[in-house]
């Protein structure tokens, strides 16, 4: 078949349409079955029921409950930005502070930092005399999306646990946004471990006293 | 003098630099870039809507390119494209190597409720979009090519809730980068949200054109327009748009038309989906059509193919055949291929 004789046929039953159909058709096939796979799967902690969470009971010494709780609640407070105030919640009771977070996560390989969603998770720290115990749980992927006026936001409905598992063209970048949750998470715990032994229990504001007053 | 100003311009651009770093001020590249082939099955390119119109070709789309950054309550975007695309987003007569503005713009936001954009921006009418990375489908609706593509204007967006919000605003003609005539067009749109997924969007387009409705007469021109879209379930989408739009132009004659599309989308897995566009379109005291689009859109990250099978038929013989016979329908096939970066 040369190329004078394709362009002279029209009709959709042509040998020459045939041919250009099965050469459509093989590249999809090729594009679909031939992957390569591009990073080492991530696998991020899971509590009985399957769920992604991180969890464990911290030790400290000399820390009674409620300078626990304190320390809890102002890692939250500096932590969490200020849209996310309004699901920060203290229950003395309880003994627990519990709030919702987010950050976003990119496009793989993208130009620019260019906004593929935003992992939302759940945080709650219980405290007790001499311990405390994390737990960060519940992660959601909000999908965004370029709108007509350039700009990335999310779209209305579009999340998804990350639990769920992505097909094997998209394993890369779920995989990546997997990593990036591992990273923070990590960020995360060690600046909470840092944080909950700020305020020591029976520490004072001292005053000081200037000698030229 | 020139000390003191040099001064100050080292001053400003000190305290601006200090200031940005305090600040979330990446500056956002992001585009795409698309080719396709297309066969209309009468030999001769037929379906005329926007955009892949070239018959038995391995044609491209456009490249787009889109900056866009925000530092504290401010932000602009400056998206440009070229290619045969792009030219036909730009109008008849638009070279296909000419580069053209799809938003160019600049914002401030007040404070949560209210927001303040001026500039070139993409049209909030309708349901498609230029860019072939916004559509499900890569051929375009006959209520995408018939509606504006760009308003130019300012507006001022308040965002009441979550679940509610408003614009108003002031434009130019559509798809100009310059009014010739003052601006004319006065813009509204209202956002509901009645459940989590679901979008409504009410928009209303009004004003006196130059070149009225892709014509070379002045007139006044007004659109309504309702586009929604509600994700039912994880899987399955549902997208209507409906517009009414009339002319009338300074030599008194009239024109307009009124179309109702459908957007079944079923997502097979994250990377398959099949859907369906629907969509009946009439024109004021002429022809009519039925469009039925299936396309099964494959993705693999930045990269997307789609196949598309589409049957467009008419209450007037509108098309050609194979022998160049006025018949009353058509159908073509494609594959296109979408990178987005």
């Amino acid at each position: 078949m040369n190329a004078k004789a394709c362009v002279s046929l029209h009709g959709p039953l042509s040998t020459c349409n045939m041919l250009k159909m099965n050469v459509i058709t093989l590249l999809l096939y090729l594009f679909v079955h031939v992957q390569p796979s591009f990073s080492q799967e991530i696998e991020l902690p899971v509590d009985e029921s399957g769920r992604y969470t991180y969890h464990e009971v911290v030790d400290v010494k000399n820390f009674d409950s409620v300078t626990l709780l304190n320390n809890a609640e102002n890692f939250l407070k500096g932590y969490i930005n200020k849209k996310q105030k309004k699901t920060l919640h203290r229950d003395d009771l309880k003994g627990e502070v519990t709030a919702m977070s987010s950050f976003q996560v990119f496009k793989k390989g993208s130009l620019g930092k260019n906004v593929d969603g935003a992992i939302e998770y759940s945080l709650r720290i219980e405290v007790k005399d001499q311990k405390y115990r994390y737990t960060l749980t519940d992660f959601y992927f909000q999908e965004y999306e370029r709108n007509r006026y350039g700009k990335f936001e999310p779209i209305n409905g579009k999340v998804k646990p990350l639990e769920t598992p992505s097909s094997k063209l998209n394993d890369w970048q779920w995989n990546d946004h997997k990593k990036t949750v591992q990273e923070k998470m990590t960020v995360l715990v060690s600046q909470m471990k840092v944080d909950m032994m700020k305020i020591k229990s029976g520490d004072k504001k001292k005053v000081k006293v200037k000698e030229d007053w | 003098m020139k000390k003191t100003i040099l001064l100050l311009t080292t001053l400003c651009v000190f305290a601006f630099t200090v200031k940005a770093q305090d600040e979330d001020s990446g500056l956002k590249i992001s585009g795409s870039v698309d080719t396709y082939y297309k066969y209309d099955f009468s030999g001769e390119p037929n379906i005329e809507t926007s955009f892949a119109n070239e018959q038995n070709s391995v044609s491209i789309g456009m490249i787009d390119i889109a900056l866009e950054q925000t530092v504290g309550k401010a932000s602009f975007v400056g998206e440009i494209a070229f290619g045969p695309r792009n030219a036909g987003s730009a109008g008849p007569g638009a070279s296909v190597m000419e580069p053209h503005i799809q938003n160019l713009y600049v914002s401030y936001a007040f404070s949560d409720l209210l927001t303040l954009s001026a500039g070139y921006m993409g049209t909030f009418v309708g349901y498609e979009v230029i860019s072939p990375t916004g559509n499900f489908n890569y051929s375009t609706s006959r209520l995408f090519t018939n509606g504006p593509f760009q308003n130019a204007g300012i507006k001022a967006d308040f965002t009441i809730s979550d679940r509610f919000a408003f614009m108003v605003g002031l434009f130019d003609d559509w798809n100009v980068y310059q009014d010739f005539n003052g601006v004319s067009d006065f813009g509204a749109q209202i956002y509901v949200a009645p459940v989590e997924g679901w979008d409504v969007y009410l928009n209303f387009i009004t004003g006196y054109h130059t070149q009225a409705f892709y014509t070379d007469l002045a007139g006044s021109v007004t659109e309504f327009d309702i586009t929604t879209g509600y994700q039912i379930t994880d899987a399955f989408y549902l997208g209507l748009n409906f517009a009414t739009a009339s002319a009338e132009f300074e030599d008194d004659s009239e024109d307009g038309f009124t179309g109702l599309a459908l957007y079944p989308q079923y997502a097979i897995s994250d990377a398959v989906a099949i859907g369906l566009r629907y969509e009946n379109f009439s024109w004021k005291d002429a022809q009519s059509y039925n469009s039925f689009t299936l396309s099964v859109p494959i993705s693999s990250g930045p990269l997307t193919f789609i196949p598309e099978f589409r049957l467009d038929t008419s209450d007037e013989d509108v098309f050609e055949d194979s022998d160049l016979a006025a018949t009353g329908s058509a159908s073509q096939v494609s594959l296109a291929a979408i990178y987005a970066f």
